[in-house]
């Protein structure tokens, strides 16, 4: 064995949960259980029942775990699983009816995907991800960690802030996992120097971030598919000697930092040269404008959208065989480099959104499974997790980083945004302002539960970078705007004390609505 | 949503099963399948409706008493309805006849009731064999079920009724766009037909007049019962109960959401069909198999909204679905999946040894008919418009209920043969069992011929019957002779009648296409026939001694070898081996060849001369071939056919009109029989030749091609060769064991009256391969005890002449004392000595 391999896929989705259906709201939720979680879940409950240990990192945001154990979201996956078959069968009724066999055959094609994905989940995973997810915990195939909250972008926080989103981050997944979390994912490898010290308060052991944290240099730059692609300027970090081949001890603390490996990284997020952009991968950015099922494949990264051939999901299987082994094969030189340069079991980190497997690279869950195949039978690589390290001897002093565009925090604070921090900021302050006043009467004690809700909600990540990506801006401003209005409500009826009929009755609504975290 | 579930499992062994293949079935599924009902019955919304094949209820009545005693305990618990079906569960669609549907309904009622107790009008439907129909049966078939009380309830494919074309207009089964280039704009707009998801209703009927429900089968369901497995190759999960219990579930609730839609909120219904012995016998886990079936039944028992259900009760208390089937416009295409859409007459016509099958049951059916005419013209009618008679004799033949018509008139004229003429019509139906009819032409698995040999023994027997009783009433008048187009392929054959054996020989390859023989004392004795056809079928035996009294001796598989392609891209006809081809083979520097396809040549009837109990055929072809560096040559051959009353000889005459040097010339007759040996208890067969030694010197060369070797369950070939002294003859010994304990030989001689002095002797198995490459290979592979023997001796030509003059006899049941010659070939390895 030359090289250990550490996979760490990062899962989140906004809170949506009785935010609207589509084409903003509960459908990203469904999309990514329906193409991601369920997909990945199944086929490592089969590794497992082939009796092959393949583990894996993964790390959920606590919004994303409530929203799962929501029996709300339960049902209703089921309900639009099946819209979705439907929709594909008549789809396909359709298409035949045109003589367009070929795209009929791909709308059966979705129509059986979806009904194999509501079998899986109703029967499978007895429609729960969660019991899932703690099994294969307590099998040795995943090792679970939390992140932020509501995924808040931590290095832009307030400290008071900054410290909630991370309390309560452990402490949802304390409640759903009924064990302590090891490690933290920084939303977006968001870090900067202190963080790690709210980390060790909350008895976290370890974190990762991006490359360039520790090894200096140029940022990778792009962070996720669906990036604006807008020119930014990229700070070139002083390059430090150190190598994300092994696991560093934060500079005189005693906790530990994963740094990303940039090849592995590149292999699948590179917009010019990453597996996704094959020509026979389903081309993500074409929908039906009839049903919103993507019928096309990439066909050529480059050339205008009217231009997509059909897609043959056979085709694309057997590129996934293909890429898998080339990936694998990367792994090995890359393995046996990092041997040669001097590294004994060097680490190779490879760090990816979850949702980029199935969701955006449709052909990314089968991909990640034919990789964990290829790896269990190299005789050069180990899956390994993050407790299965040894204790870190070298230490590091890391750069303010994250990891996305431009290295920094462009993403979340620019021109588009810096109003948003505002508001962020304020929205703590009034919260902070009444935090000691004591509440005496129970509407009072909720009122003041559900604006800590409310204020976690205005500091998700997400609302800055939907703006800042000019995709879903008008969803991501109303969601912004409403979030702090109810605060603002919330706070000021709180220091009024006046809690009459319609405030009961409004505040009834909004529990409703931004109904999670019951531990609060 | 309340959706039900109608789980109806088909039993079904054939009648002249192997012993062993039934015990093993019985073992591995049959008990099985008790016990678990017993488990099952206890669940409250448990029902299943189950049908019995007569052919499995007639061999369970003969030998397993205590079954049927369980099962009939089980019965009481109410939770078990049984469905009527056909009493030889036989393609009685194919019978010339208008009577059999209700004959075999009536038949199955029968036994049914004297088996179980219950009677035609409890069955929960009816099961039509494989589902197999077309417009003709079903209209049978509902105005049989009618006639004796059942309700003409049928669970049939579910694309018997929705033809592709209607699902999917623009598909490649778009007729208009496959013909005329355009989508038929009718079948994307306004024709009514059903959704597929609305196929889970009972849906009503008519074909003439005759009212019927018929329930879709969805072969999904088939498919996935029982299955654990991926469902696909690319499937990420193992198939559970709970996933098949998930599809079942699933498209109820589909069905039901689209009734509902369209104003009906009526409860749907999914028939799942499937043959019985999937359970325990196909995966040799009975355990396995009914632990899957319990959690999938106790999946079920929980749900509130699913239960199971009898087909009649679901009908009584839902009604049917108020629409017509899409495709009663195509006239319920005659559509069977497993032998690609040939359909079954596609396949019985479409294969020459089905094909003979057929022809002689419609020998029969014509002297049914002779025979059914001549005693209708006794019956004197006292009526005041005379001329009614002959309408009224037109009536009664193309009624229904013929058989019971002229069994009464029997009757009352010649009640010492009404017992013959039961017999004689249940043979005669009897050869309609399904089995070798397609199972012979899965094109998985392969050959039976076996449950056809054993008919076709019986139904010789029965034809002899029927010349009898005519030659009794003085009615008989068939030539022994006949020169007609016996197989129905648009020539003539010649069909020779003795009552000790049967013949045709065809024109094409000048051969013997079929030879049936029958022992003296059963062929001279109407008594002795009758009684023999009486004891094993007044009340069907499970196993019999047929093939002591009773032998086909030609009637073989067909052969590869003999294969005519018409593209290569694989269609192709195969033709059986038969016997008493004759090839010519040429001998030059060491290389042998055969010439001038004579074997498959066509033949000129020379003469066809019958005297008293003797008939001569003789047939001739001749080809002039160039053959390189020589000048043409013409090889005429002929062969005469020497048949009399017990026996048949063979001269055959190949003649050069010049001599040519360097070349020696062979001619190669086949002598072939389809006999074989049997053992259908241990699956040991035995078979040999007996050398019949002459008084010339030498030595003959013989080779004994692919002799069978038996290593526990596994069979290889090997050749042998050796030397042998010149003989007269050969005899053939094949050893029949029936699971009723009999044993015994029977012997086919052969015996050269005349010949150039043989050469060498070629013994190989009558047919090696079957259908190759069409089916699988073992189920391809034939040898001596699946497809019997070919002698081929080697006769050089002697001043450009060649004979072989050999006469054949057979005699039945004789003791096969190998030790009474004195160079014996085995066939078998190890089963004498």
């Amino acid at each position: 064995m030359n090289a250990r391999i550490m996979m760490v896929l990062h899962s989140h989705i906004p809170y949506v949960k009785r935010q609207g259906r589509w084409p903003f709201g509960e459908v990203w939720l469904f999309e990514a259980m329906a193409e991601t979680y369920i997909p990945l879940l199944i086929n490592l409950l089969k590794l497992h029942g082939e009796g092959k240990v393949t583990p894996i990192t993964m790390s959920f945001s606590p919004v994303l775990l409530e929203q799962l154990n929501s029996k709300y979201i339960k049902q209703e996956f089921i309900s639009y699983l099946k819209e979705r078959e439907n929709m594909a069968r008549a789809d396909e009724r359709y298409y035949l009816a045109q003589s367009n066999q070929e795209f009929a055959r791909i709308a059966a094609y979705y129509a059986s995907f979806y009904r194999d994905i509501r079998r899986d989940y109703e029967i499978e995973l007895n429609r729960d991800i969660i019991q899932a997810l703690r099994y294969l915990q307590s099998k040795g195939h995943l090792e679970i960690i939390t992140t932020a909250a509501t995924h808040a972008y931590l290095p832009l926080l307030d400290r008071t802030s900054l410290e909630s989103q991370i309390y309560w981050g452990k402490r949802l997944y304390e409640q759903v996992f009924s064990m302590e979390p090891q490690g933290f994912w920084l939303p977006e490898c968001g870090y900067f120097q202190g963080i790690e010290d709210v980390l060790i308060e909350n008895g976290f052991n370890y974190f990762f971030v991006d490359s360039h944290a520790i090894e200096g240099g140029k940022p990778l730059g792009a962070m996720s598919p669906g990036g604006s692609g807008e020119e930014v300027e990229i700070e070139t970090f002083a390059s430090t000697g150190l190598s994300t081949y092994r696991p560093y001890r934060i500079e005189n603390r005693n906790i530990t930092v994963f740094g990303r490996n940039s090849m592995v990284s590149q292999q699948v997020w590179s917009a010019d040269y990453g597996y996704p952009g094959d020509e026979d991968y389903r081309e993500f950015h074409k929908s039906s404008d009839k049903s919103g099922f993507k019928y096309w494949r990439v066909t050529n990264r480059n050339q205008s959208i009217d231009k997509k051939q059909p897609y043959d999901p056979d085709a694309a299987q057997l590129k996934v065989k293909q890429h898998a082994a080339h990936f694998v094969s990367n792994l090995e030189n890359t393995g046996r480099h990092a041997v040669e340069i001097g590294f004994n079991h060097p680490l190779i980190v490879g760090c990816y959104d979850t949702e980029l497997f199935g969701h955006w690279w449709w052909e990314g869950i089968n991909w990640l499974s034919e990789v964990f195949n290829c790896i269990h039978n190299s005789t050069e690589l180990e899956l390994v997790l993050p407790s299965q390290v040894e204790p870190a001897t070298h230490q590091a002093k890391l750069f303010e980083s994250s990891w996305g565009m431009g290295g920094k925090h462009y993403v979340w604070e620019n021109e588009e945004t810096s109003w948003m921090w505002d508001i962020i900021r304020k929205a703590g302050e009034e919260y902070q302002s009444l935090k000691g006043m004591e509440q005496e009467t129970l509407m009072g004690q909720r009122a003041m539960s559900q604006a800590i809700k409310e204020l976690m909600l205005i500091q998700s990540s997400d609302w800055l970078f939907m703006v800042s990506n000019n995709s879903t801006r008008d969803y991501a401003l109303k969601r912004f705007y409403e979030h702090y209005t109810k605060l603002l409500r919330l706070t000021h009826t709180v220091r009024n004390q006046q809690f009459d009929d319609s405030f009961k009755e409004w505040l009834r609504r909004i529990q409703y609505e931004d109904d999670f975290f019951s531990c609060l | 949503m309340k959706g039900h579930i109608a789980f109806c499992p088909h039993f079904h062994q054939p009648h002249f099963q192997l012993y062993r293949t039934r015990e093993e079935a019985f073992q591995n599924s049959y008990k099985p399948w008790l016990q678990m009902l017993a488990q099952a019955v206890q669940l409250d919304s448990f029902f299943i409706n189950l049908h019995f094949s007569g052919p499995f209820l007639y061999w369970l009545s003969d030998t397993k008493p205590e079954f049927i005693d369980y099962f009939n305990t089980l019965l009481t618990s109410g939770k078990i309805g049984l469905l009527g079906g056909l009493a030889d569960e036989p393609f009685i669609q194919l019978s010339s006849r208008n009577d059999d549907v209700l004959y075999q309904m009536k038949k199955y009622d029968e036994l049914l009731s004297r088996v179980t107790g219950v009677t035609a009008g409890e069955w929960q439907g009816i099961h039509l064999v494989e589902r197999e129909c077309g417009e003709m049966l079903l209209y049978q078939a509902s105005q049989a079920a009618r006639a004796i009380q059942a309700q003409p309830i049928f669970y049939l494919d579910a694309e018997t009724f929705y033809a592709s074309h209607f699902t999917y207009p623009g598909s490649e089964e778009d007729y208009c766009l496959k013909h005329f280039g355009f989508t038929d704009p009718v079948a994307k707009t306004t024709i009514s037909h059903l959704p597929q998801n609305l196929l889970f209703f009972g849906l009503r009927d008519e074909i003439n007049g005759q009212e019927f429900i018929s329930v879709p089968v969805h072969s999904q369901f088939r498919y996935q019962l029982l299955k654990r497995n991926q469902f696909t190759n690319e499937d990420r999960v193992i198939i559970k109960p709970e996933h098949y219990y998930f599809y079942v579930k699933d498209a109820l609730e589909q069905a039901y959401n689209q009734a509902q839609s369209l104003g009906k909120p009526m409860e749907p219904l999914l028939v799942i069909f499937e043959d019985a012995e999937k359970f325990g016998q196909w995966s040799k886990d009975p355990k396995g198999d009914r632990e899957w079936l319990m959690e999938f039944f106790a999946l079920v028992d929980k749900d509130p909204d699913l239960d199971f259900i009898g087909l009649k009760d679901y009908l009584h208390t839902h009604g049917y679905f108020d629409t017509y089937p899409a495709s009663s416009s195509h006239s319920y295409p005659e559509w069977e999946n497993w032998t690609a859409r040939r359909g079954i007459r596609g396949v019985t016509f479409g294969d020459k040894r089905l094909r003979k099958v057929i022809c002689r049951l419609r020998d029969a059916e014509r002297l049914q008919d002779k025979f059914e005419r001549a005693v209708l013209n006794k019956l004197d009618i006292q009526t005041d418009l005379p001329d009614l008679g002959p309408s009224l004799q037109r009536s009664i033949m193309n009624s229904p209920e013929r058989f019971e018509m002229v069994e009464k008139v029997l009757e009352q004229y010649y009640p010492d043969w009404v017992e013959y003429y039961r017999l004689v019509n249940r043979v005669r139906h009897l050869v309609y069992q399904e089995d070798p009819k397609w199972a012979s032409r899965h094109p998985n698995y392969g050959s039976s011929p076996f449950y056809d040999m054993q008919g076709l023994a019986y139904l010789e027997i029965a034809i002899r019957v029927l010349a009898e009783m005519l030659r009794k009433m003085n009615e008989f008048n068939e030539d022994t002779v006949q020169y007609r187009d016996w197989d129905m392929d648009g020539r003539n054959e010649i069909v020779i009648e003795h009552d000790q054996h049967s013949l045709v020989l065809d024109r094409a390859g000048g051969c013997l296409v079929y030879h049936h023989a029958i022992t003296p004392q059963i062929a001279d004795s109407l008594d002795k026939a009758g009684q023999l056809l009486g004891k094993d079928f007044k009340r069907l035996r499970a196993y019999n001694q047929i093939h002591r009294s009773s032998y086909p001796l030609v009637m073989t598989e067909s052969d590869s070898d003999l294969k005519q392609e018409f593209y290569p891209e694989g269609g192709r006809q195969e033709v059986p081996r038969n016997s008493m081809r004759c090839s010519i083979w040429i001998a030059m520097l060491d290389q042998e060849m055969a010439i001038g396809n004579f074997d498959t040549r066509e033949y000129t009837i020379e003469s066809i001369q019958s005297q008293e109990k003797m008939t001569i055929v003789t047939m001739r072809t001749q080809a002039t071939l160039d053959l390189v560096s020589y000048d043409p040559i013409t090889i005429t051959l002929r062969k005469t056919f020497v048949i009399d009353e017990n026996s048949l000889q063979v001269v055959f005459n190949a003649q050069l009109n010049r001599r040519v040097e360097n070349m020696r010339f062979f001619m190669v007759p086949e002598l072939v029989s389809s006999a074989a040996p049997s053992d259908e208890v241990h699956f040991r067969p035995c078979a040999w030749l007996g050398v019949i030694p002459s008084k010339q010197p030498g030595e003959i060369p013989a080779k004994v091609c692919d002799v069978v070797a038996i290593e526990g369950e596994s069979l290889s070939y090997i050749n042998q060769e050796q030397d042998l002294s010149p003989f007269d003859g050969l005899d053939y010994l094949y050893r029949l064991e029936s699971a009723d304990g009999s044993s015994y030989y029977n012997r086919i001689s052969y015996r050269i009256q005349k010949s150039n002095p043989i050469h060498r002797l070629e013994i190989k198995p009558a047919v090696r391969n079957y259908y190759h490459n069409y089916v699988f290979n073992e189920q391809s592979s034939l040898s001596y005890h699946t497809s019997g023997l070919m002698l081929c001796p080697w006769i050089p030509f002697d001043e450009g002449e060649a004979l072989l003059s050999i006469l054949v006899d057979w005699h039945f049941d004789v003791q096969g004392n190998h030790e009474a010659y004195e160079e014996v070939l085995p066939l078998i390895k190890g089963c004498i000595g």
